[in-house]
């Protein structure tokens, strides 16, 4: 638990840094959001009457990115951020700037033009040799075609919002009666034993027949369809066969700049043009181009795939080069009966076994719970089966499977209760021994630290509700088909 | 002949000209007090506006100046009686000011700080009253609760149960099933963490921390 109030905490301080540092990224790239595009101007929001622009977003979504790039030293984790997302916080932060100057204007707040002047001074990216410098102020402006009068007027709405989110966030407190009620939840120990009632103990005794399994076929033919899959034409050079390896080059050029046929490109390196068999996007079983995912996906991009192009220039490992193009497509179909009959068969058993595997831990559940006379020890050596025993331990325990630690720390002072453990496995867990937490157990050190973060959280909660009470009050729209 | 006739004419211009004078003087008669009275409406008008544009400045430096006052205060770690002194200032003679939003909630986060809870409730009590917008209201209201939290979990849960936007409902609802929990009443403290996770208004760290609090809370520890 407490890692969730850390992890809350980490989350809030993120942001906080993202929120203060966020003007100076206004001097670090995207400087043509600044100057032309056609459709800069595009409105996409609108809140309380006035206008989120495309040039804005724009700039707001660069800022982010190179926030984020900076949080994860240099590099992007791939994958972690897409684009729609990134454009979709930018726009939300956007608008929750808009809320909160609105508000602040209301509320007449005001920052002295020393005040903006110091904070322009402090920022680091207009020193130079460690002091602010005057020449480098005019010159970024100018470069982002911004006036001094207007970049001040962003400085003092910075300030602004800041003054009103630093009050907001110093008032989030908590009393030590709440303070004490997390302790003791986390604090608290437990002690219990469990089972695991794997399906495949059950197997055996699950019966599957034809009609069943034509029925499963009828209701979820779905499920078992073959793949979508491509046939491809492709050319292969590898860099020590060719005389120059510059026709490499040429051959990706004569590719490109010939995109509705490979001959041409063959002609270059005087290859034969190659073809491949089905390919499916995890692969398939293919002659052999499957074992390269590169291909796979070039094969599958809308370039190739729906376009119908000739691929990029893809290099796989060992200097081998290839140029791919679209061949036959074959789109998803659902597969004869005949040839998935083994696999449903495989697939209701599984699920039978699970079933009797959960029916037999409710029924012992049951037993055990009625007062008795055998205990789950007794049951488990009936049976064959291991019994884990565990404990005591806090809720946030690691040694046992999260699904168990969680029923255990769910369920009343000697209950018994089944949950699911994995795909094939259901756990029989019984509740031993409750250890209340003592607060006062509790070192004043730790508990001060964890005073202090539940403050920040509760500060951070706070505050996201604030925001969307403001934004339930004001007049928001967003023209989704722009964004 | 000539002469007789400018005679005449000047006789007929200066007839003209007593004429003229005689509709002016008329004119004059008929309008001229309502039009000085306009002229001096707008004048009043224009002042006032002026004055008011001026109060309304003057108040706000004054506003910004007090609450500089306070941060600085703050800053040299003054006392709490301090900190209530030139904060309650502030209340008292700028309460409409958005400063005074401001300085309640510092006020009383160091009145928390200082174990004053019931001093606290009553700063964010005023601010609830006071507060111009909702948002405000529902902030301080939830934050009073926190801080009664402490002395009067009962009186707490009162202050939770009025109507309150959906962006906070989570925020109180969660507070609710904490201060029920503390008051021994266990189902209505899980049914307002349900109610909680269900308005779907929690980050999902806090969603985190409420599923374990509604864990705990049904299984009775």
């Amino acid at each position: 638990m407490l890692q969730a109030i850390r992890d809350g905490v980490k989350g809030w301080i993120a942001w906080v840094v993202i929120g203060l540092i966020a003007l100076p990224f206004i001097f670090m790239g995207g400087y043509d959001h600044f100057t032309g595009g056609s459709d800069r101007d595009a409105v996409i929001a609108k809140v309380a009457g006035e206008e989120i622009v495309r040039h804005e977003l724009n700039r707001a979504v660069d800022q982010r990115r190179m926030q984020l790039r900076e949080l994860f030293g240099g590099q992007l984790p791939p994958g972690m951020f897409d684009e729609e997302s990134l454009r979709r916080e930018a726009l939300q932060e956007l608008i929750d700037e808009r809320l909160l100057k609105a508000y602040v204007e209301r509320q007449n707040l005001r920052v002295s033009d020393e005040e903006v002047a110091q904070a322009i001074r402090n920022q680091q990216v207009f020193h130079e040799g460690g002091r602010f410098s005057r020449e480098r102020y005019r010159a970024l402006l100018q470069q982002n075609r911004l006036t001094p009068e207007q970049y001040e007027q962003l400085v003092r709405e910075d300030l602004l919002i800041a003054t009103l989110e630093e009050a907001l966030r110093v008032g989030g407190a908590v009393v030590p009666r709440q303070l004490d009620q997390l302790v003791s939840i986390q604090e608290e120990r437990r002690r219990f034993e469990y089972v695991e009632l794997e399906a495949a103990a059950f197997l055996d005794e699950i019966e599957v027949t034809d009609s069943e399994v034509e029925r499963r076929y009828a209701e979820r033919s779905f499920d078992y369809m073959a793949p979508e899959a491509v046939r491809l034409a492709y050319l292969e050079v590898h860099e020590d066969e060719l005389a120059d390896a510059g026709l490499i080059d040429e051959m990706a050029n004569v590719a490109f700049e010939r995109p509705e046929s490979l001959e041409p490109a063959a002609e270059v390196v005087g290859r034969k043009i190659a073809h491949s068999g089905w390919l499916t996007r995890d692969g398939g079983d293919d002659d052999g181009l499957a074992q390269y995912p590169e291909i796979v996906a070039a094969a599958f991009s809308e370039d190739v795939r729906e376009h119908g192009y000739n691929s990029d220039l893809i290099e796989v490992s060992g200097g081998r080069f290839f140029v791919v193009r679209l061949e036959a497509y074959r789109p998803p179909a659902p597969r004869p009966l005949v040839e998935v009959a083994d696999e449903i068969r495989a697939d209701l058993r599984r699920e039978r076994a699970l079933d009797e595997a959960r029916a037999q831990a409710e029924r012992w559940s049951a037993e055990l719970t009625e007062g008795a006379d055998a205990t789950l020890e007794e049951k488990a050596a009936a049976h064959g089966i291991e019994l884990f025993a565990a404990g005591p331990v806090r809720r946030d325990d690691r040694g046992h499977p999260q699904a168990v630690v969680r029923k255990a720390f769910a369920l009343a002072d000697g209950a018994v209760g089944s949950v699911q453990v994995a795909a094939d496995t259901i756990a029989l867990v019984s509740v031993q021994e409750i250890e209340p937490g003592r607060p006062d157990d509790l070192a004043e050190e730790e508990r001060e630290q964890l005073r202090q973060q539940l403050g920040q959280l509760v500060a951070h909660t706070d505050f996201r509700a604030f925001l969307e009470a403001l934004r339930e009050e004001a007049d928001v729209q967003i023209n989704e088909g722009r964004l | 002949m000539m002469a007789a006739r400018h005679r005449y004419l000047g006789l007929e211009m200066d007839r003209s000209d007593e004429e003229q004078l005689q509709r002016l003087n008329d004119w004059w008669r008929r309008n001229g007090p309502s039009l000085m009275l306009g002229a001096a409406l707008a004048l009043v008008v224009l002042a006032g506006w002026w004055g008011f544009g001026a109060w309304q400045e003057r108040s706000a430096q004054m506003a910004a100046a007090a609450y500089s006052e306070f941060l600085q205060a703050e800053r040299q770690q003054a006392e709490i009686s301090e900190l209530e002194q030139l904060g309650q200032r502030l209340l008292d003679d700028h309460g409409s000011s958005g400063y005074a939003v401001l300085t309640a909630m510092r006020l009383a986060r160091h009145q928390m700080d200082t174990g004053a809870y019931q001093s606290a409730a009553d700063t964010l009590g005023w601010l609830v009253e006071n507060a111009r917008e909702r948002p405000t209201a529902e902030l301080a209201r939830l934050r009073q609760a926190r801080a009664l939290a402490q002395e009067d979990p009962e009186q707490a849960v009162g202050l939770l149960g009025s109507d309150v936007s959906r962006s906070f409902k989570a925020a109180y609802a969660e507070l609710r099933g904490d201060l029920l929990v503390d008051l021994g009443r266990s189902a209505e403290a899980a049914e307002a963490y349900r109610e909680a996770l269900a308005v779907n208004g929690l980050a999902p760290q806090s969603r985190e921390l409420v599923e374990i609090k509604l864990r705990a809370v049904e299984s009775g520890a």
